[in-house]
């Protein structure tokens, strides 16, 4: 079965381009994606990953919506969480309550009286953190009052006057610089419109809308966003970033009724789709990959990003509907 | 003296589009001096692009029906030059193009003319876009205007270096019936295209002033997919 995968994997990859995808509904593959994660989950928690002999890794990862935080001390401290993130997944709430990455660490500091400086430590690896965990700080702070809606503006302003393809590089969650992906950049893109909805700045919003649309652009001239998204290299797919991007596009869609990014994101992830038919389920290659083979499955990052965007479609869908009637 | 006017297209083994039969042989009846060039000549860049539209919009990719009318034959029988390329941006191509020194190009294209091709012809290279002009730009057209402002629209327009940005010559409103098919619109629209080509040919020829409209704004589409052009057309049904 591996070596199936193995060679359908790299047959999609490689003739991306004019492979027509065989996807099936998005009911099936969300019962799928379902199936999964039933599989994977762990009181609250999530098995990182399996490797292709079966074997569990141990490491624990909590389940937000918008970020997994590694859990050293999973039994000790989660009394503290009030909010049940199992039931944020799938739960229907305003757009803004479903989707805010920073839910899980506000709630975190509220509910257990932590300091903020001490509860993030948790998130923060490196001395010198990427751009994308620095506006997850920075959007917590805006949270819990430490930080002005003009001090996160700027910063965010400033990061999207960069060039893309110079940011993506930057943007990485190791000290290696220059080797960041679409996966941190699709995180970034997804906070930029979590913040969006938490502040009411015109200058943002119109700043926002010239990306998502240099975005569009990218997306109208490849079709495809690859590892280093703007790059030419295309034996480099990352497909958790592939998956953040068309997320960052439904809800940008959805926010602005301008269904050129839903249609997007739409043929992003009919790709994602292909590959979790490939796999039984499950989505391989999510990390940068060369040339489409990974030995490890991640259940608990991808799948639940898929599960998100899947349900976003669908919501999309309705609101596609909605207008052409009015 | 006549004008010179030329066909510019792709696939020469498969074109039957009836519009170009009906625009040539209508240019051969009124006079003037037409030629045709074909580009992606080759089976491999057919076999390619055959696979993307497939891949995009399995609308788009009609079946070639052998027994159809071919346009290359039929323009061989009309005493049309026929002139064949690899690729109409490659530089053999814009040469030959060139030293033709045409009044006037229209193209029937599925790729965007490369700057070295619009810098080095000198004549007016004409596109007619299956939507609304400066509103809706790229592919997949004749739907995302319908989806936006219910209605269809041809719009011919002086082809520039970005897409669909050329400033706009004409519009042509194609009435809506009920229970179309996107499929009969585009049908519709090529019935229109001789016509809306000779409005500005003649107007070339007797000199006459041409109101160019301003062609700045709108957005850049790509195909539809196929999500959202199943709920296009069950609304149409219904």
């Amino acid at each position: 079965m591996k070596l199936y995968s193995l060679f359908t994997d790299w047959f999609v990859i490689r003739w991306l381009e004019y492979l027509k995808f065989n996807v099936k509904s998005d009911n099936y593959h969300i019962d799928i994606t379902l199936n999964v994660l039933d599989m994977y989950n762990k009181n609250g928690a999530m098995v990182k990953e399996f490797n292709i002999f079966g074997s569990r890794s141990k490491t624990l990862y909590l389940k937000s919506t918008g970020y997994y935080i590694k859990n050293k001390h999973e039994n000790k401290k989660k009394q503290l969480y009030n909010i049940d993130l199992e039931k944020c997944l799938y739960k229907e709430q305003s757009n803004n309550n479903y989707f805010n990455s920073t839910v899980y660490l506000t709630e975190k500091v509220k509910a257990g009286g932590t300091s903020f400086n001490k509860s993030i430590k948790v998130l923060k690896k490196d001395s010198e953190a990427s751009q994308h965990i620095e506006l997850l700080f920075l959007i917590t702070k805006f949270r819990l009052e430490l930080a002005t809606e003009v001090f996160v503006v700027n910063f965010i302003l400033n990061n999207l006057s960069k060039d893309i393809e110079v940011f993506v590089g930057e943007n990485a969650f190791e000290q290696r610089k220059n080797y960041g992906s679409s996966h941190e950049f699709g995180y970034w893109l997804n906070y930029i419109l979590d913040f969006n909805g938490l502040c009411n700045n015109i200058k943002l919003k119109n700043a926002i809308y010239s990306y998502f649309e240099e975005l569009h652009l990218i997306f109208v001239k490849r079709k495809m966003f690859y590892h280093d998204v703007v790059g030419k290299d295309k034996s480099l797919i990352n497909v958790s970033g592939v998956i953040l991007i068309a997320k960052a596009f439904f809800r940008h869609s959805l926010i602005t009724k301008d269904f050129r990014f839903a249609n997007a994101g739409m043929f992003l992830i009919d790709f994602v789709k292909q590959l979790q038919i490939n796999s039984k389920g499950f989505i391989q290659n999510t990390f940068p990959i060369h040339k489409g083979n990974s030995r490890y499955k991640f259940p608990s990052w991808t799948i639940n990003y898929f599960l998100e965007v899947l349900i976003l479609k669908k919501q999309v869908l309705n609101e596609f509907k909605n207008c052409l009637i009015n | 003296m006549s004008l010179k006017i030329a066909l510019l297209t792709n696939y020469p083994f498969v074109d039957n589009v009836e519009w170009k039969r009906a625009f040539v042989a209508a240019c051969l009846d009124k006079g003037y001096d037409v030629e045709a060039h074909y580009g992606k000549r080759d089976f491999k860049s057919m076999f390619f692009s055959f696979l993307k539209k497939r891949k995009y919009n399995s609308k788009l990719v009609k079946k070639v029906n052998s027994k159809s009318v071919k346009n290359v034959p039929f323009f061989n029988s009309l005493g049309v030059t026929v002139f064949q390329h690899k690729n109409v941006n490659f530089s053999p191509a814009i040469e030959k193009i060139k030293s033709k020194k045409y009044d006037i190009i229209v193209t029937a294209l599925d790729q965007i003319l490369s700057k070295n091709f619009l810098n080095e012809i000198d004549s007016r290279v004409v596109n007619v876009h299956y939507g609304v002009l400066p509103e809706i730009k790229g592919l997949s057209a004749i739907e995302w205007t319908y989806f936006k402002y219910k209605k269809c629209e041809a719009t011919l327009h002086y082809i520039n270096k970005g897409i669909d940005t050329g400033s706009i010559i004409q519009k042509k409103g194609i009435e809506i019936v009920k229970l179309f098919s996107f499929e009969n619109l585009r049908k519709e629209i090529q019935s229109k295209i001789p016509e809306m080509l000779f409005n500005f040919i003649s107007k070339i020829e007797n000199g006459d002033e041409i109101k160019e409209i301003d062609n700045k704004g709108g957005k850049l589409y790509t195909f539809m997919h196929p999500d959202l052009l199943s709920i296009l057309i069950k609304s149409n049904k219904q």
